[in-house]
């Protein structure tokens, strides 16, 4: 599928496309790292077109090296694209100044996957989730901003009493928390949260999905979630865009992707999930073995080892 | 093999690691002891594969590790056995000479575990070397290893550095380091973590084939629940430094006796779940 026909799909499976702009769009996004010694550009985001409605969970996946990680960047303008351009809601986001790049700065928040690297140690737990508000709500007194981030860190689920506390204090899922309780504070329209639960036990990380899901129910809240677990996106997400090598080579909803994948790619990646149950699990590597086999050392959908 | 305390090879079947009472203590940020493991009984047949599995925290990486007494700053107690002999005061001469020809390990980041400025091969050939075999055998027996392992192909001349392999392929390096000098035990501290679903499936079924070819027992050490059911036969669930229960696999999926069981099977998102049908704006994707 070329990325044209991926755009068409997926602008095709909402019933309002066409109607309702999306609130976020990639639109022939291409990103290179610098070339070095005379090796040509290696294209890690090429010709990628993806749109993220209005309250919606869209999930990216793909392996690493695949691309996800710098869409993720370019999308919240930590670096530029080279080719292409996003939009946040019909506008060129590498043109917005002044309060218009404000607005867009607020309405799209980033949940990194390191909650130990993405809050500062030397910052209270007020004074990580209370920055955003003193930068986009000014008139906010202290006492106002304190509420509000004692209101959203209740949302995530962890006590007022807290606010005082450094990050030291936290347990990893506790900080991913925290941070996710920093970007909606600002009840932004958009979430863009990269590999937010793979650093997450699994309890924990069905607690951090459970909070992405109830915000997206009771706000409206677009959800742009990046993942390399296949289970995990397809347990939480609407829609589906797979990457590999910097492309998207298929898209649809999750129905469709995980139910009928096209791409040979989504295949051979689908296939190669464990599955946790003993009888089943055991059928598939049973059946994943002889397709080896039968095949040769490269499964289809391209080479797993070329370096 | 020379120069190694080579035990009597056990029939499969009869215990090959025996853990008793085992307790681990470690030093806190405030340098006091802290328990972490809480008197484990563990025990591993003669070729057997069983899973240790838990949440972060729960005591399944220091229970591994204990076994071969890899923290210098930790205090066990009770009893570890491998083939009816006690490791725990074992002297460090004789437990050196135990680490790699009888008790093999696999660690989970293979880009740390391997020294970057030796060749893969020589890597390979000093687990040998160290066990008193002569350097020719051994660098001829570290190449059979990582061409059945198929590593061999990918190295630039035959031989090279670690930086110049994948991640798939450096984890293959670490299993041919675990298993040269045939050892009847493999730790395997999450071995394929790191790593792509595919390349993943790639190393599980090379781990899987070698082990069995070898009659080696493997104490999988893992959080995913789905590997847990495709590789090993029996598994016990830690939490917080303790067992909570023991099972063969069929039965801990099926019936888990313990509460924490089940709800850790319950949590897990499952790519084979039945989930609701997509709300009705999803539907009719033109593919």
């Amino acid at each position: 599928m070329s990325s044209d026909e991926t755009a068409t799909a997926v602008a095709e499976s909402r019933p309002d496309a066409g109607t309702a702009p999306p609130l976020l769009a990639a639109e022939d996004l291409g990103y290179c790292h610098t070339a070095v010694k005379g090796n040509s550009a290696t294209w890690a985001v090429d010709a990628v077109h993806l749109e993220l409605h209005p309250g919606e969970v869209l999930g990216v996946v793909g392996e690493s090296g695949s691309g996800k990680s710098t869409l993720a960047r370019l999308l919240v303008r930590l670096i530029r694209p080279k080719v292409g351009r996003v939009t946040f809601r019909g506008a060129d986001i590498a043109t917005l100044s002044g309060a218009g790049l404000q607005q867009y700065r607020r309405s799209v928040q980033m949940v990194f996957q390191d909650p130990y690297s993405s809050l500062n140690p030397r910052m209270t737990v007020e004074e990580i989730i209370g920055e955003g508000l003193a930068v986009h709500e000014p008139d906010l007194d202290a006492a106002g901003r304190r509420a509000r981030s004692a209101a959203a860190l209740a949302e995530v689920g962890l006590p007022a009493d807290t606010l005082a506390c450094y990050p030291r204090a936290f347990s990893g899922g506790q900080r991913q928390r925290i941070a996710i309780a920093r970007a909606l504070v600002l009840r932004p329209a958009a979430l863009i949260c990269d590999e937010p639960v793979s650093a997450l036990d699994v309890s924990v990380q069905a607690q951090v999905i459970e909070l992405l899901r109830e915000n997206q129910r009771r706000y409206g809240l677009a959800v742009l979630f990046i993942a390399h677990d296949l289970s995990v996106v397809r347990s939480l997400c609407q829609r589906v865009a797979v990457m590999h090598e910097g492309r998207i080579v298929e898209s649809g909803s999750r129905d469709a992707v995980y139910g009928a994948p096209q791409a040979d790619y989504t295949r051979s990646l689908l296939a190669a999930v464990p599955i946790p149950d003993p009888p089943r699990e055991r059928a598939r590597r049973a059946a994943a073995r002889a397709a080896l086999a039968a095949s040769g050392p490269q499964p289809a959908g391209g080479a797993v080892e070329d370096r | 093999m020379t120069g190694t305390v080579q035990a009597p090879a056990g029939r499969a079947g009869d215990p090959l690691l025996e853990l008793r009472g085992l307790t681990v203590d470690l030093p806190g940020p405030d340098e006091e002891l802290r328990r972490v493991v809480h008197g484990l009984d563990l025990t591993v047949a003669v070729g057997e594969r069983v899973a240790l599995v838990g949440e972060s925290g729960s005591g399944k990486s220091v229970s591994a590790a204990a076994v071969l007494q890899l923290m210098p700053e930790a205090e066990l107690g009770g009893s570890v056995r491998l083939n009816g002999r006690e490791l725990l005061g074992m002297p460090g001469k004789q437990l050196r000479r135990l680490r790699g020809a009888e008790v093999g390990m696999i660690f989970q980041d293979p880009l740390t575990a391997l020294d970057p400025v030796i060749r893969v091969v020589d890597q390979v050939a000093e687990v040998l070397i160290v066990h008193g075999t002569r350097k020719k055998a051994a660098m001829e027996e570290a190449r059979a290893v990582l061409d059945r392992l198929g590593v061999l192909a990918r190295l630039p001349r035959g031989d090279g550095y670690p930086h110049e392999l994948s991640g798939g392929m450096r984890q293959r390096v670490g299993i041919a380091m675990a298993v040269v000098a045939g050892p009847k035990l493999l730790l395997a501290d999450e071995p394929t973590t790191a790593l792509d679903v595919r390349v993943q499936e790639q190393v599980l079924t090379l781990l899987d084939d070698l082990t069995r070819e070898r009659g080696t027992a493997v104490l999988l050490i893992t959080h995913d629940l789905g590997i847990v059911a495709g590789f090993s036969e029996r598994v016990a669930v830690m939490r917080e430094g303790a067992l909570v229960e023991t099972a063969d696999v069929d039965t801990l999926f099926a019936a888990p006796s313990s509460d924490y069981t089940a709800q850790l099977l319950a949590t897990v998102p499952r790519i084979d779940a039945v989930l609701p049908d997509q709300t009705s704006d999803q539907t009719g994707v033109p593919q």
